[in-house]
Parts: structure tokens; sequence; C-alpha cells
């Protein structure tokens, strides 16, 4: 009975195990320039990840920017107006845009559907617009230029890109752990169940409202921790980037990808971000040919990408004269 | 004797729980027949399996010769069948005027004049509140327009979902004698209640369902006298 | 503030208000009836618009005709989405989102790549100007606020006094019951959802002849519509008439005050109080 068990169980393993490797020593084998586009895809997958925990409780959030930015601009302020060390603030990042969800959650998460969508997406245009319309400490629309990378840790003393590399493939794995921990847990079980249905799970005396701000103030908190990265890394940022472009891109990463298992957003962010990278001849069309294939998938692969798979081996099994006893 | 209106065998599911299980009953043309059970026992899902608003798992029901369980509800009220729901379920914010057109939604608007007189004689109310918002109307007036509203229909089979619900005896008694009243004018009743004493004067042939199953049928006269019925649903 | 100034600032609120007004009432209708948020709302006010460009500039369409077809189209295109994409994931909310945000992004893609990213200027068919008490307004703007009034009554109209429009009421009120009596849900909400199209695209058609029209266009009149029937209560056509109205006299007078910043920071601001304290809006019911 053991051995079985860890047979069947291996397969994933192994294959889990290769991806790490593989991408520890990215550095060594790409570019810089791919470093770059993988470390978006990292922290746009941290986004989606986090993002995730909302849409499985149907509370579509569109201020996931929102607290990108109020971690990246915590962090970001902090270190350059008063010195703090990065590896202070990045955390400092993630608690103040927890603070400020837990502060917001109170009165939006008792809505639903679309009044919470658009109650999110008010906020989010709200915070942009302050953030654009204030000079003084905010940078304005121009944003804040000359942000510095981390303090040294170690032998990582971020000249190179690599060092960033590092940083942020710790921070999403981490991200991901943590995430997939949370959905095995007692937690995961209940918002799922809230998801579902909250009058059913209110009328069993879960704390539905309980729940739901723990999951924003969670999420939040890593968008924030998102944005701090982001910061330190790019040196530069503006309020344009925290706008409702990122914000639908959130939506769709989450979607494509596949909302079924933690990791799924993650695929979807990966693969939306890498594929306009490899047809840069067809820049143009990148918008309508990505735009059709986000209905396509919609309509018929609605557990996304993830899914694929399962997808296509029930289809191979279904098929007469496969014979394959499931 | 030619049945209106039979089911046989049904059975309905919502998800994976059973809640009727192998129910047949028939109404001839122009009777009344009561369905009475507890609250639960499944009594208005058969009704919205002869509407069509919910497909039974298993079994057929049959109206006028013809097999009606897998139309529409669209189709089945077209061909005479007018559903009055449980708890009124008027609409709110529409004039008690416009209710009774949503009734007659599937007909020609030339020829429901006549429709409108009818409804008018049987319930003096509603044309005194012709153009009042139905939501303002009380308990007693809003069933009174639900009825209505079927009657819209031309309906030759009306299933009636506790009309006496929350209303005043003096009130129930108004009802039972509207209902006797559109009766008499040629519509097969099917009326399903939880006050078994109404039903029980009003109607020809009774159902008694327990748990999604029929344990008791006959004549209403007949179950008046049964032990079992007399102790469980006519307190007596 | 002087009186011309405010005046001037009035009259400017109460036209932008009225064309808002139209692409609200679109959205509220969808959103009220069928329950859902219609992301490709601002793309269908700017294919309305687009359109009108097409067939009065470029293929010399009489301007009239040119409006009614524009519309006409639009709205036909309204009727497949509804019917061949939305469909088949009714009741999937978040799919639902994703699927119009899809399409919305599509249109705009597609008017870029088939008419290209410039502005277009669609001429003036009347010229002149009328003063009076030292206000101005263009001709062209007054007959499209005209317009637009005679449109809200007309819907308003075909709500209240069709068999149609009882249906939509019927299925706002009680999908079930008004299924049971005949008011399909199908056929409803195909006409709910190709009206809404028509009214975006009416409102872009008016518009357009009154400003440019870009392949951009619909995004801030989209989300200045949100935020109008959260003001005037989701589902709520009074609500969309004064929302659009109130938002329309915010934006101008705050935006002369103010400045522009400021102006659309109000406006989402108090959005957002509403949907806290009062999420049913000034009008909403239910």
């Amino acid at each position: 009975m053991v051995s079985t068990k860890l047979r069947s169980n291996i397969g994933p393993l192994v294959a889990i195990a290769l991806l790490l490797v593989v991408l520890l020593i990215m550095p060594i084998l790409v570019s810089s320039y791919w470093i770059h586009v993988l470390m978006l895809m990292f922290i746009y997958g941290i986004l989606a990840v986090s993002l995730r925990q909302m849409l499985i409780l149907e509370q579509v959030s569109f201020a996931h920017p929102a607290f990108m930015a109020i971690g990246a601009y915590t962090s970001t302020m902090l270190v350059m107006n008063l010195g703090v060390s990065f590896w202070l603030t990045i955390f400092i990042a993630g608690f103040a845009a927890g603070i400020v969800a837990f502060l917001l959650g109170l009165p939006v998460l008792r809505l639903t559907g679309p009044y919470f969508f658009l109650a999110t997406f008010a906020f989010l245009e709200v915070l942009r617009m302050i953030l654009t319309h204030y000079y003084v400490p905010f940078g304005g629309p121009m944003g804040i230029y000359d942000i510095p990378p981390p303090n040294p840790i170690g032998p990582m003393d971020f000249s190179s890109i690599s060092h960033f590399y590092y940083l942020i493939f710790a921070v999403f794995v981490v991200t991901l752990l943590a995430f997939y921990s949370l959905e095995r847990s007692r937690f995961g079980q209940s918002w799922h169940a809230i998801g579902q249905s909250h009058v059913l799970a209110e009328s069993v005396g879960v704390n539905v409202m309980g729940y739901r701000v723990l999951a924003f103030v969670i999420a939040c908190f890593f968008a924030g921790v998102a944005g701090a990265c982001y910061a330190h890394y790019m040196t530069h940022m503006s309020p344009m980037e925290f706008g409702l472009h990122l914000a639908v891109n959130c939506i769709v990463w989450a979607v494509v990808g596949g909302l079924g298992s933690v990791v799924g957003p993650a695929v979807g962010a990966a693969v939306l971000t890498f594929i306009p990278q490899v047809f840069k001849f067809t820049a143009e069309y990148e918008v309508g040919v990505s735009a059709v294939i986000f209905m396509i998938i919609i309509l018929f692969l609605p557990g996304g990408l993830v899914s694929l798979p399962q997808v296509i081996l029930s289809r191979i099994r279904k098929a007469p004269g496969i014979g394959i006893v499931t | 004797m030619s049945a209106l209106v039979e089911l046989k065998n049904i059975t309905v599911h919502y998800g994976m729980a059973e809640a009727v299980r192998g129910v047949s009953l028939a109404l001839a043309e122009e009777e009344i027949i009561t369905l009475v059970g507890a609250n639960g026992a499944g009594k208005s899902t058969i009704l919205k399996t002869i509407s069509g608003t919910k497909k039974p798992t298993a079994g057929e029901i049959w109206f006028r010769g013809k097999r009606i369980d897998k139309l529409s509800p669209e189709k089945i009220v077209a061909r005479g069948i007018a559903h009055v729901p449980e708890r009124r379920r008027i609409f709110p914010y529409m004039s008690v005027y416009d209710n009774l057109k949503t009734g007659a939604y599937l007909r020609k608007e030339s020829e429901i004049g006549p429709d409108l007189e009818n409804v008018f004689h049987h319930f003096s109310v509603i044309k005194q509140r012709l153009r009042q918002m139905a939501g303002t109307l009380s308990g007693g007036e809003q069933q009174m327009l639900a009825m209505a509203r079927g009657l819209m229909a031309r309906p030759s089979l009306m299933l009636l979902d506790e009309p006496s619900l929350g209303l005043a005896p003096l009130m129930v008694a108004e009802i039972g004698s509207i209902v006797t009243e559109i009766n008499k004018q040629g519509v097969g009743i099917i009326l399903v209640e939880q006050n078994a004493v109404m039903a029980f004067r009003l109607a020809k042939k009774a159902y008694v369902l327990e748990t999604g199953s029929i344990v008791l049928e006959g004549d209403t006269v007949e179950l008046l006298n049964d032990q079992r019925v007399k102790e469980g649903y006519l307190g007596i | 503030m002087e009186l011309t100034f405010f005046l001037q600032t009035l009259i400017n609120g109460i036209q932008i208000g009225f064309l808002y007004v139209l692409m609200a009432l679109g959205l509220t209708l969808i959103f009220g009836i069928m329950h859902m948020i219609n992301f490709a709302h601002g793309q269908l006010y700017m294919l309305g618009g687009f359109f009108v460009w097409w067939l009065f500039d470029i293929h010399d369409v009489n301007y009239v005709v040119a409006i009614l077809l524009a519309v006409i189209i639009v709205a036909a295109i309204g009727f497949i989405i509804e019917r061949f994409l939305l469909r088949p994931i009714r009741g999937q909310e978040l799919f639902v989102m994703c699927m119009t945000i899809a399409l919305g992004s599509f249109f705009e893609f597609a008017a870029r790549t088939v008419w290209g990213p410039l502005d277009k200027a669609i001429p003036t068919v009347v010229p002149g100007i009328i003063k009076f008490a030292g206000v101005a307004i263009t001709y062209e703007r007054l007959m499209a606020v005209i317009v637009g009034i005679a449109l809200v009554i007309g819907l308003y109209l075909f709500i209240q006094r069709t068999k149609a429009g009882l249906a939509m009421r019927a299925v706002e009120q009680d999908p079930e019951v008004a299924t049971m009596y005949g008011m399909g849900i199908n056929r409803t909400y195909s006409l709910v959802f190709s009206l809404g199209a028509l009214l975006a695209a009416a409102s872009g058609a008016l518009m357009g002849t009154v400003i440019v029209v870009n392949p951009v266009m619909g995004t801030a009149p989209m989300l200045k519509s949100f935020m109008i029937i959260i003001l005037g209560g989701m589902g709520s056509i009074p609500g969309a008439i004064a929302g659009g109205l109130i938002v329309g006299l915010m934006d101008s007078f705050f935006s002369s005050l103010f400045g522009i910043d400021i102006a659309y920071i109000f406006v989402f601001a108090v959005a957002f109080t509403f949907i806290i304290f009062k999420p049913r809006g000034l009008f909403g019911r239910g």
C-alpha cells in the first residue's frame, strides 16, 4: 500500500523539482532580457494567485493594483525619505496594504457581486487619482524615479539582475506555499463553502464576514509585497502602472490560468506574459488575438489552462475503442 | 371518464435529494381535486412539474391526451394550464391592470375584453384597484389578483398553490367560494393546501402526501370519515 | 460666481448629462433585468459613433439615415453577442464579466485596426450657434439633446405601453413567474441586451457628431455610466436619468471650478460613498 501511493505521487513531485531546478539556474541559461520577463511573470503571478483568493469567494476585486501601489509607494517612501531598510519595508508594505484592506473591507465586503466590484473599482480610481494629483509626497503623474535597490544581504548586492531574480523568485515561491497551505487548511474549506453559497454557509453558523475580511487582508498583503518588490526592481514607477489595465489583467490571468488550483492563476500570468514576447512581430494583433483566445477559453475551457490535461485525458477515455479502464 | 390531466409515476429530484416519488394522479374535466400534506411534502413541486417550471426526473404527464412533461412553461401555459404560485407572487412594481395583462400575455390584445369582465365579476375589489401598484395591496387582495391573473390566461386547468396561506378566515371563505364559482365555469382545478378543512370542502377527490409519496387517496366524502385523516389533518 | 458663467456651466452640464443618460439607461436596463454589468458598453457606444462617421463621411449616406443605420447595426451586434456568447454562460457572473471585458477589448482593437487610431471628425450638418442670456449652445448640441430626450420618452413609452415592455418588467420582478405565463427569459434577454446596445450606440452616434470619434472614446463615458447607475440606482430608469443629469452637472461645475482631476476624484468618491451607505442609489428598489 505504501509503495503504490508513493509511486502515484512521485510523478508530479519530480516534475515540480525539475521545474524548480531549471528556474534556479535560469540566470545562467538565458539573457537578462528573458530574466526580466521571468521576473514580471513572477510578480504578476503573485498578484493573480492572491486575487484568486477573492475570486473563490465570488467577490471580484478590481482594487488589486491599488494595493500593489500602496505597497510600492509605502516601501519607496520609507526607504527614500526615512532611510529604512528594504528588508523591513517589504513587510511594512505588506502590512500597510493589509491594514488598508481591513479598513476598506469592513464596509465593502458586506456587498456582493456587482456592488462589491464597483466599490473596489471606485476605490482604485480614487487612489490612482490621488497619487496622480499630489506631486508633493507621491511624485504626481510622473511618479518616483531613482528608487534604490535593497541593501546588500550576504553575497547579494543587487548590482546584477540575477540578484533581483532570486529575490523575486523566492517571494513568488513563498506566496505559492502560503496559499497552498491556506487552501488545504480549515480556512480554505470555509472559503470554498462561502464561495459556493454564502447564504448556506451563514445558515450553518459560519462567520462569513470574518472569513471574507481575512481573505481580503491576506490577498492584499501579498499584493503589497509584490508592489514593493516591483518598485525597488524597476527603480521607477508611476500611478498609471497601477490602473484599470492591470486590474483587468489580474482577472484575465486568473481565469485563463484556471481558478481550480492555487497555481492556476500563476500559469495564466506566465502564459499571457510570455506570448506577446514570442509573437513580437504581430504586436498590433496581440490584443485582438488575446481577446478571442480569452473568449474561447471562457466558452470551451472554463477550468482554465490548468484543466487542459484533464479535459484531454477524459476526451481520450471517452473515445470508443481505447479501452482504458478508469 | 377522460382525464383532463394525468400524472403517471412522477419522481422529482432537487440535485441529489428526492422530493417526490412515484406520484400518480388524475383529474377529470371540470373537477376539483386537492393535494394535502404538511410543509415540504412535495405538493408545490408536483404543481411545478405540471406547469413546466421544474422537470421531473422520471414519469409522464399527460394533458388532454398529449404528453407535456418535456415542454417549456411557455408552451404549457399556451395549452391552457395556469399556475397560481405559492405566496401569490404578483408583480409588485406593476399596476393591478398590468398584472392582469401578464396573465393574458400569450393571447391577442383584442380578445381579452371578456376575460377582464369575467375577472371583475369574480373579484370586485380588483376593478376598484385597477391602477394601484400591486405591491400595495393587502394579502387577501394579492391572492385574488394572483388568481385573476391566472384566469386571464383562459385556462382549462388551474393550479392553485396554497391560496389560504396567511389569510384571515373570512378571506379564506371568500376565496373558497370564488374557487367554486370558477370551477362552475368549466375550469378544472388542482388545489394544493395545508388547510385540509377548506380543501376537503371544495374538492371532490383528495390525495394525501407525506414526504413525497401519496399515502392516501379517494373521494373527499369518504376520506372525511377516515380515522387517519381525521387525526392527522383535520384535528379531530 | 458670475451669472453667465454659472448659466453656461449649467447648460453644458445638462447637455453632457443627457448624453450620459442614454448610455446609462442602456447599462441600467441590462443590469436591472439581466443582472450583469456590460463591460462592452463603452465600445458599443464607440461603434455607434464610428458607424455614423463611416456611413456619413465615407459613404455619403444621408445624415439621419446614417444615424439610424448605425444604431440598428450595433443593436444587431448586441443581439448576436447575447445569443451566442452570453447565453451559454448565463448565470456564471465571473465568466459573463470576463466575456464582456474581452468583447470590449476586441471591439476597441477592431476599430483601431479597421479605421485607424486617429480622431475622426464628423462634419457639421447644422452649423450655427444659438445665444441667449450670454450663454451659447451650438445647434448641433441642441439637436443632440432633443433627440436624446425623444429617445428617453420613446423608451419610457415602450416599456410602459407595449407587450414587450411588459415582459421586460415582469422578468425583472419575478423571472420564474414570468416564465410561467409565457414571458420567456430567452426572448426577453435578447431584447434587453439589444436595446441596451441600441441606447449606447445612439449615445455614441449623437456624441460623435458633437465631438470627435476615435477607438478609445468609449472607456471614459462607460466609467462615468457606472458611477451614474450607482448614484441613481442600478436597474432604475428614473435613477439613470437623475444620475446622468447630476453627474453631468457635477462634472461641469467641478471641472470649471477645480479642474478635471478633482472633478474625477469627487465623482468617484461620491459613488463610493453611495455604494457603501446607499447601494440601492437614489431610486433603486428591491
